[in-house]
């Protein structure tokens, strides 16, 4: 599983991953912007920081393979 | 549940590392569910939860990051 790892950020480094890398840019832009978006909303309305971090990385966790479900590879 | 109160909030350099370790885990965690989610009927559920453990943390680590760097301003 390791070697999958690494193999995959070579080839993404090599820019030989994805076959849109500015659509992927932007979906990964989308969840993390509704990562920190949670986080900051959450803390402001009174929840202590782990509650907030906790529910921001779950929700946006959850939500990345939805967006990157259709994305192709090389 | 003084846990939960938002006056145990203070923001440091080693309470943030902590923080990000707990959106890493949480996003993996998520991802996983998520992948088995979206594509648990087409993969596989185990090969799905991988790559959403992959994905997960895409979002969630520098997402975390970035609100508790903006946090640390707006505090």
């Amino acid at each position: 599983m390791f070697d999958m790892f690494c193999n995959s950020v070579q080839l993404f480094l090599k820019g030989k991953l994805f076959h849109d890398l500015p659509k992927v840019a932007m979906l990964a832009g989308v969840g993390i912007g509704l990562a920190a978006a949670i986080v900051i909303a959450l803390v402001k309305m009174g929840c202590s920081l782990w509650v907030a971090v906790a529910a921001a990385g779950f929700c946006a966790g959850a939500l990345q393979p939805r967006l990157f479900r259709d994305l192709k590879y090389r | 549940m003084t846990l939960l109160n938002a006056s145990t909030n203070d923001l440091n350099l080693l309470s943030g590392l902590l923080l990000l370790l707990l959106g890493l885990f949480t996003g993996a965690l998520g991802g996983a569910l998520g992948g088995i989610v979206v594509g648990g009927s087409a993969l596989g559920n185990e090969l799905a939860a991988m790559m959403g453990a992959f994905f997960g943390p895409v979002a969630s680590l520098p997402g975390v990051l970035i609100g508790l760097v903006m946090l640390a301003f707006l505090l």
